[in-house]
């Protein structure tokens, strides 16, 4: 799989990176630095403690990560959780996060086939 | 009616139902007990064809026995006789052993003694046939005797010509195996008369005649008696139900392989058919469970849909009931319903309140409230009113109502309609806000009355105008007819010819200004914006005015005070036209030795473009009564006094002037005094010309060399001027052909133009083919600029294709050519500003973001451009990175919004406030994946330069860092 496939199956913007990256080599090296990225998880378990700032800086962060890396499935659900999580709403952000979880798991899943490919 | 005729059709459809299922079941039912009735038949059939077997076998065993121990009775001794036939009792079973006489007497081997009533059966024995008859034992038991004759014998003294033995029923129903149907059975054996020969009920047959005993005890018919005769007289084989005491029993019969007799079966239904009949019974109990089911499930179905069919029925109720609050709610209809005995309203609809000012509950109390918001409102009898409108019918009117709450007048027309609705008798009154329609009434009204109006005014003029242009054609036509009359009178044809002449001309100004004039107030008037001179302007109205007031001996002096713009935006001839009316007026209207002042003077500016000036022209001559100044704007008005006799004229001056005032956005203000003199004061703006930065915005676009191809040397030169002095060297050229020979030259020359205008209309070689070929065959991109005439809507795509830039009409401003070069760099700018330099390269960051993701995508992206950074994971770390630099060592901070222990706008505030030399003048560019304009407002207020969104894209970035550099003309830390 290259990662311009890669980027279809999660949902991003490959032509969008590329413009910004100029290179495949490095796009594929930050894209998969994501699998290890930690805003999801803060997100994720900030959301279940009820802690609106934390969570809602975990899914900023997240949130601005996808932009930076142009995964736009997931930007769009996760813009979604931190504008809930900006204006407190931690009900609607408890209620979108299973689709934010999808569309993470979507985007991790391809994100770590790739990787398994590239070794 | 419809409900009814689908409850008879269910009525209907339920009967044929019923019967259906009926007849099924009775065809059903027969057509089982017809199966099982047969399939008893042939069951009774093969039993009894069995035991017709065993009986014939038995038969004839027994009496082959008798024949074979014939033999042996005649040569033992009398007591070897009795263990004789006691052996063959143990080993046959049967219950006597007879020695009889041809008269039926008979004794036993022990010497038991009697006589068989044989009846028929003695004679066949004696005629040598072998017998079976009933009788009785000597023990006074129920026996079937089996007998055959013998050659006559003696037994110890008793005469014998036959033997026999005899079986006790039980043993003979143990013999003949008719065991079937769980013993319920009997068997009988009969003559085809019916008369019992041997019956296996215990004790035996207890009647003589079976055929009698069914006569009395059956439920058969004669016939039926008759029949089974019959059948039995000819011996045939048959099944017949029967009911004897109440049981229903299955009677067989059938002929005895012995002689004519018949063997009768009799068993209970019940035992014959057992297995059948729970078969029978299981089916219908299926069957009608089935039936029950099918039945249930279409109930349940029906009910259902009359549900689902009620629900839905319900929801759209719901809805339609919505749906209608909601459009009385928002559309201005009132509706309102009530009872016609008691006026109670019954429903009211909610905007109520908003259209008259009376809450809903408040009309509901006294619905004659909404009443009183009419004005003429009186206390009127409605129910009498409005029950005297016939059933189904409606009345209507229209009222002006005051809103209670606002105070505005609304017009209503209001519709009662008198109806039944569930048989009690209503009233729906719609109260619709006509308002708009009412206004827009009134308002047709008035144009109606000012389109009359204007009519009248234009007839009026032309009856004015006409008066006026018959005058002078009077004259023309007057003089013609006298140069008839003298046509050998040179001198007086010439006095003639002249008058002729000047009324002419007369006539030819006021058709000018008739033109004029219909223009300006159709609106078709052109007006033209340019630059002009305001001196040249005034001088030419001298030079024109001064004449005739010398002509007349009167004085002029023009008077500029202080001192004017000299350059203007406008329409110079009109403002001439506007001037020269008010002067030659002032020079017509004042007597000989008169005197007429103009001065112009500039007015205070009030807006930073715009200069307005005064003109004002006054003279001492007739002046005007104040009537006369009411009207003095209206076309063909001139003040009729002796004075004014003379004084030619078409009455249109004013009426033009004060238009062309107007059109022009100013205004004209008139005084005067009859006798004494008028004074016209005329104020006017003028736009200001773009002026002085010319040079600047040359230089800044790098344009220093401009080419000029125009065939007419006119317009070369006046470009070539209009460049004079702003440092710019134009060339020009007069064609297309020299155009190209002048970009090679000036290529080679290493001084290559940096703009090329081009004239479209060329000989030879156009401007569009000329652009061609610059682009095509030279390969350069220079700007061009092709100049046209107003009309080149049709040739722009063409010329846009062939490589043109931008248009320029002929005579063109500077001002418009710089709209025109902006235009070009705007285009130009993205391309060669990202592509042609790096501007990055080399260039510090330092990079405030928490997130080690984002940072990398962001060192990667400024890694591309070939620029240096450092990384601080919170705005904390940032302050003392930027601190501890040393100064210049940062370009430019990139600074992350949202980050833990310290955020970008805090960071930034310590920044700004911290001693670093370049505290106050390093950029701090804020990211966010916010686009929030508060969030762009916060970040400046805390101090920063300027804000990015994610992803950060380098374009962006570098134009933000152009700007820096341009507007930053004192210089940085760099």
């Amino acid at each position: 799989m290259t990662i311009a496939e890669c980027y279809v199956k999660l949902g991003g913007d490959y032509d969008k990176i590329l413009s910004r990256l100029k290179r495949e080599a490095i796009i594929s090296k930050l894209a998969v630095k994501f699998l290890d990225d930690q805003s999801f998880a803060l997100l994720k378990s900030e959301l279940e403690n009820n802690n609106v700032e934390e969570a809602y800086r975990g899914a900023h962060t997240l949130k601005g990560i996808c932009q930076n890396l142009s995964f736009n499935a997931l930007y769009q659900t996760s813009d979604k959780i931190a504008s809930a999580l900006r204006e407190g709403d931690i009900q609607k952000a408890k209620a979108l996060f299973p689709v934010v979880e999808q569309d993470y798991n979507k985007t991790i899943s391809a994100l770590g086939d790739f990787k398994a490919g590239m070794q | 009616m419809k409900p009814l005729r689908r409850r008879l059709i269910l009525l209907i459809t339920i009967v044929i139902v019923a019967a259906v299922i009926f007849f099924v079941g009775a065809y059903y039912y027969q057509y089982v007990a017809n199966c099982v009735f047969s399939d008893n038949a042939n069951h009774l059939t093969e039993v009894y064809g069995q035991v017709d077997h065993y009986f014939l076998t038995f038969l004839n065993q027994n009496w082959g026995n008798l024949g074979d121990w014939d033999h042996h009775l005649r040569i033992e001794t009398p007591s070897g006789v009795i263990y004789y036939i006691d052996d063959r009792q143990q080993a046959w079973g049967f219950s006597d052993f007879y020695f009889i006489t041809s008269d039926g007497d008979y004794t036993t081997p022990l010497g038991l003694t009697g006589k068989f009533d044989m009846g028929e059966e003695n004679q066949k024995l004696n005629a040598g046939q072998r017998v079976m008859f009933n009788a009785s034992s000597p023990t006074g038991q129920a026996v079937t005797v089996f007998a055959i004759p013998v050659p006559d014998g003696d037994w110890d003294g008793f005469k014998y010509s036959a033997i026999g033995i005899s079986y006790t029923n039980a043993d003979m129903i143990k013999s003949l195996d008719v065991n079937a149907f769980s013993n319920k059975s009997a068997c009988f054996v009969v003559e085809p008369d019916g008369r019992v020969l041997l019956s296996t009920q215990p004790g035996g047959s207890i009647f003589e005649n079976y055929l009698s005993y069914l006569r009395g005890a059956s439920n058969l018919t004669e016939e039926q008696l008759n029949r089974l005769h019959m059948n039995w007289l000819t011996g045939q084989t048959g099944v017949l139900p029967v009911k004897i005491g109440g049981v229903d029993y299955y009677l067989y019969y059938q002929k005895l392989g012995y002689q004519n007799d018949i063997l009768i079966g009799v068993v209970p239904t019940s035992a014959a058919s057992a297995s059948l009949l729970d078969i029978q019974r299981a089916t219908i109990n299926v069957l009608l469970l089935l039936f029950l089911l099918i039945g249930g499930i279409v109930v349940i179905f029906l009910i259902m849909g009359y549900r689902q069919k009620t629900k839905m029925g319900a929801v759209e109720l719901k809805y339609r009931e919505l749906m209608f609050d909601l459009l009385s709610m928002n559309v201005n209809d009132i509706f309102l319903m009530l009872d016609a005995e008691t006026l109670k309203v019954n429903y009211l609809s909610p905007n109520i309140e908003r259209l008259l000012g009376i809450s809903e509950s408040e009309a509901r109390k006294n619905v004659r409230l909404i009443d009183s918001t009419n004005d003429e409102y009186e206390n009127l009898d409605y129910k009498k009113m409005f029950s005297e409108i016939p059933m189904h019918g409606s009345y209507q009117w229209e009222r002006e109502h005051t809103n209670r709450a606002t105070g505005e007048r609304h017009w209503f027309r209001e519709f009662v309609y008198h109806e039944n609705i569930e048989d009690t008798e209503k009233f729906l009154i719609v109260l619709s806000d006509r308002t708009q329609e009412k206004q827009m009434n009134q308002h047709l009204q008035e144009l109606l009355s000012s389109a009359k109006s204007a009519n009248e005014a234009k007839s009026s003029f032309l009856a004015n105008m006409s008066h006026d242009i018959r005058t002078p054609m009077n004259a023309i036509i007057g003089f013609s007819g006298l140069i008839e009359k003298e046509p050998d009178n040179p001198d007086k044809v010439r006095t003639y010819i002249k008058k002729i002449t000047a009324s002419g001309h007369h006539l030819l100004s006021l058709i000018n200004d008739v033109l004029d004039m219909s223009k300006i107030e159709s609106g078709k008037s052109s007006y033209n914006i340019e630059e002009f001179n305001l001196p040249e302007v005034l001088d030419s109205l001298n030079t024109i005015i001064l004449p005739q007031t010398q002509a007349k001996k009167q004085s002029f002096t023009l008077q500029v005070n202080g001192h004017p713009t000299e350059r203007l935006m406008g329409d110079k001839l009109r403002l001439n036209q506007i001037l020269f009316n008010l002067l030659s007026n002032a020079v017509k209207y004042t007597p000989d030795g008169g005197k007429i002042n103009f001065y112009v003077q500039q007015l205070p500016q009030t807006k930073k473009q715009l200069a307005t000036l005064r003109f004002v022209v006054e003279d001492n001559g007739i002046g005007m009564s104040p009537d006369f100044l009411e009207h003095i704007f209206d076309p063909f008005v001139r003040e009729e006094k002796s004075t004014t006799n003379k004084i030619q004229g078409t009455g249109l001056g004013m009426a033009i002037t004060g238009n062309l005032v107007e059109l022009m956005g100013g205004t004209i203000d008139v005084q005067s005094t009859p006798g004494k003199g008028s004074v016209f004061t005329v104020e006017l703006s003028f736009a200001l010309p773009d002026t002085g930065e010319d040079n600047t915005f040359l230089k800044e676009k790098g344009i220093s060399r401009i080419l000029v191809a125009d065939d007419e040397n006119d317009i070369c030169e006046n470009i070539s001027n209009m460049f004079k002095d702003t440092g710019v060297n134009v060339t020009s050229v007069h064609s297309g052909a020299q155009a190209l020979n002048a970009i090679v030259q000036a290529k080679e020359d290493k001084k290559p133009f940096d703009i090329i205008l081009l004239d479209w209309k060329m000989p030879d070689t156009d401007g569009i083919d000329t652009t061609k070929q610059i682009r095509e065959k030279l390969g350069l991109d220079v700007p061009i600029i092709l100049l046209t005439g107003y009309d080149r809507a049709e040739i722009e795509e063409k010329a846009r294709e062939a490589g043109v830039d931008a248009f320029l009409s002929k005579p063109f401003f500077i001002s418009s050519f710089r709209q025109a070069i902006d235009a070009i760099f705007a285009a130009h700018a993205k391309p060669s500003d990202v592509s042609d330099e790096n501007i990055l390269a080399g260039m510090r960051f330092l990079v405030a973001e928490d997130n080690d993701l984002n940072a990398e995508v962001l060192f990667e992206t400024l890694e591309i451009e070939g620029a240096k950074y450092e990384r601080a994971a919170n705005g904390k770390e940032a302050v003392e990175k930027f601190t501890a630099s040393n100064p210049g060592y940062y370009d430019m901070i990139l600074m992350d919004v949202q980050m833990p222990v310290m955020n970008g706008y805090e960071a930034t505030r310590a920044i700004r406030a911290s001693a670093h030399p370049d505290a106050a003048v390093i950029p701090i560019i804020a990211m966010t994946a916010n686009a929030f304009s508060d969030d762009v407002k916060e970040a400046l207020n805390s101090g920063m330069t300027a804000h990015l969104s994610k992803p950060i894209y380098i374009d962006a970035m570098i134009g933000l860092i152009d700007e820096f550099r341009q507007h930053n003309d004192n210089p940085t830390g760099e």
